[in-house]
């Protein structure tokens, strides 16, 4: 909406190898985030999210991960051709990533503190008494106190670990941040806090967010643009306001669906039948055909490309399918 | 720390109390007749008398167990040889330097060797540099001490003539029994530190270092390797406390006059105060180095080293 793209991602193909299998973790994603702007990606576990946030830091575990095709391009490089040492100013400098489990994020054997100096002696010329101020600064900016940075990981609850993870990440006032379902292992009162504190911070630095998470209601509170991952695609992508009020995708109708709505009575959840196929035996044509209520013959055979039903909405279903109407 | 070091060393008293009466009453089951290991098989029944009288071995169980025990701990006396007469404590107190001087270099060339390898081999997992490493590190494993020991002293001192074959004198004289030692205890180390920094590395906050832009080479060698060096240190820390107490192969194959060739010739002798005393020593040097190492976690560990500060106060503040 505002600004112009900051990171685009092109085509993006990854997949991880174990023995013979072959698992097709991300399927050819494209979007683009732009300045100042958070994105969504919505969808199950295994769907590939973590997998597309994890290729733009570069960070994939490689073996067994391998990146097939695709470009990523911020300032207009592609970053899937930079050598390590030059990726390596990137990341937590440009980009920055927080992680799903702030109970495993931090290093246990260091004090908080040095790990957020760390980054900015990493990224910025700085002597060692200034990253330490720095780091306390920072600290005190996500509500603790900076003398807590002489602490290890373990004095420290959940909720306080994910707010160091997220001081780090925003320590050297990075462009993008990734954020990897940053409040899914939190306590729900906790997840408001931090949801809210990083919704401050992006706003008050102009960050642009990749959010990542299976929560739509973080997504309504958080996003302006929504992409919804299915089986290592994007399915559905638009503003938040188009997916929300003009619901395309029978599997985005699902995970609205299977929502409990608090205004009738409801006894049961009404989760979407079957389970997401096994990614390294993924059916032919629409990857949702298995579990689809509308699946015809043609769902089944047909690759389907991404259609735009609107200016900015796109949608990989049959049924939108501008030449025909079915 | 401090109140935990005191209350380990308070531990002591049992252990060692426990390892005394084991070894004494082992001893004393074990048939033979030192009275007859001292005079030779010519003496008269009179004499053999004479003798066991004078050693006190007519008196009891408990007597004798009572005279051992005030003699030991009360005069810090560990007795006389039967054979030559020599006192044991001192013989003790001049091989200790000898078979601490070995102990300490044969560990040190461990983990050189070891450590490396294992990191290696975990950082290059499943690559030719990986299998290599495993192959080197289960040769060390496998290969029996004495056998190194000897195929070593076969090659080195008696084709080449490059080292000493035997005995003690200056740094050549350690070469080749340290080697021996050092080549299983790396194997070890080395398959040690690749399982546990192979744990490690798939750990969240290594991916976290690597997304701040670390280096590799920092990413391995300060956020893993000091998660992983638990496991290792305990390793070490074992091999450091059985190397001091005598490395009885090494030492016999290169007739080092240390500790482990004392408790040799006294079992061979059935010198009962010999094999007594210096299996307290080695008891007692054993309990130490343990001591040290569950202190080195506290150093590795920071979460280990809170629970040594506040063992009990703790949990009733927090619950």
């Amino acid at each position: 909406m505002s600004g112009e793209s900051l990171i685009s991602v092109k085509d993006l193909v990854v997949e991880y190898t174990s023995g013979e299998d072959v698992v097709h973790a991300v399927n050819g994603v494209s979007f683009e985030l732009n300045a100042g702007e958070t994105l969504g990606l919505v969808g199950e576990t295994g769907a590939g999210k973590t997998t597309i946030a994890k290729s733009i830091l570069g960070i994939l575990p490689d073996p067994p991960a391998k990146i097939r095709g695709g470009e990523i391009f911020m300032d207009g490089k592609n970053m899937l051709k930079l050598s390590q040492k030059e990726m390596r100013k990137v990341r937590g400098n440009k980009i920055a990533m927080i992680f799903q489990d702030p109970m495993t994020a931090l290093n246990p054997m260091f004090v908080v503190g040095d790990q957020i100096a760390e980054v900015i002696r990493l990224h910025e010329k700085i002597s060692k008494a200034g990253a330490a101020k720095k780091s306390m600064e920072l600290l005190e900016m996500v509500g603790i106190p900076g003398e807590r940075g002489r602490e290890y990981p373990h004095q420290f609850s959940g909720g306080m670990k994910q707010r160091v993870v997220i001081a780090m990440a925003l320590a050297c006032n990075p462009q993008v941040l990734l954020a990897d379902e940053p409040t899914t292992a939190l306590d729900v009162t906790i997840q408001a806090q931090v949801l809210e504190m990083m919704m401050r911070l992006r706003d008050q630095r102009g960050t642009s967010m990749l959010m990542i998470t299976h929560d739509l209601g973080i997504v309504a509170e958080v996003c302006d643009k929504v992409a919804v991952i299915y089986a290592g695609e994007i399915v559905e992508m638009g503003t938040k306001e188009h997916i929300f009020d003009f619901t395309s995708h029978p599997y985005t109708e699902g995970l609205f669906g299977s929502l409990p709505n608090l205004n009738t009575k409801t006894k049961r959840l009404k989760p979407i039948p079957g389970m997401m196929p096994n990614p390294s035996s993924l059916p032919a044509g629409c990857k949702f055909h298995p579990r689809c209520p509308y699946a015809t013959e043609a769902c089944k055979t047909e690759t389907v490309p991404l259609f735009e039903t609107e200016p900015g909405h796109l949608v990989r279903c049959l049924r939108r399918d501008p030449r025909q109407v079915r | 720390m401090l109140r935990y070091v005191l209350k380990r060393i308070l531990m002591f008293i049992p252990i060692i109390l426990g390892v005394t009466i084991f070894v004494f009453t082992l001893l004393y089951f074990t048939p033979g007749d030192p009275a007859q290991v001292i005079l030779g098989s010519d003496a008269t029944e009179e004499e053999l008398e004479a003798c066991r009288e004078e050693l006190g071995l007519n008196d009891s169980y408990l007597e004798r167990f009572a005279r051992y025990c005030s003699d030991v701990f009360l005069h810090g006396n560990l007795g006389e040889s039967y054979i030559n007469g020599r006192s044991i404590s001192e013989e003790v107190a001049s091989r200790m330097p000898k078979t601490f001087t070995v102990a300490l270099v044969s560990v040190i060339l461990a983990v050189c060797i070891g450590m490396p390898l294992g990191i290696i081999s975990a950082t290059n997992q499943y690559t030719w540099k990986d299998n290599t490493a495993i192959v080197l590190a289960l040769l060390g494993v496998s290969m029996p001490g004495f056998w190194v020991g000897l195929m070593l002293s076969l090659v080195f001192a008696l084709k080449l003539g490059l080292l000493p074959p035997s005995g003690w004198g200056g740094i050549e004289y350690l070469i080749l029994p340290c080697v021996s030692i050092a080549l299983s205890g790396a194997g070890s180390i080395a398959r040690q530190t690749r399982s546990s920094m192979l744990e490690v590395i798939r750990q969240d906050y290594i991916t976290t270092a690597r997304a701040k832009g670390q280096t590799e080479r920092k990413v391995i060698y300060v956020h893993a390797l000091r998660n992983a060096l638990i496991p290792i240190v305990t390793q070490v820390g074992t091999m450091l406390g059985i190397q001091l107490s005598g490395a009885i192969v090494a030492e016999s194959i290169f007739s080092i006059p240390g500790i482990g060739t004392y408790m040799v010739s006294g079992i061979k002798n059935r010198d009962y105060p010999v094999v007594q005393g210096s299996v307290l020593v080695v008891a007692i040097i054993f309990s130490i180095v343990m001591l040290l190492v569950d202190v080195a976690y506290a150093f590795v560990d920071p979460r280990i080293k809170a629970q040594y500060a506040a063992p009990k106060k703790r949990t009733a503040k927090e619950a």
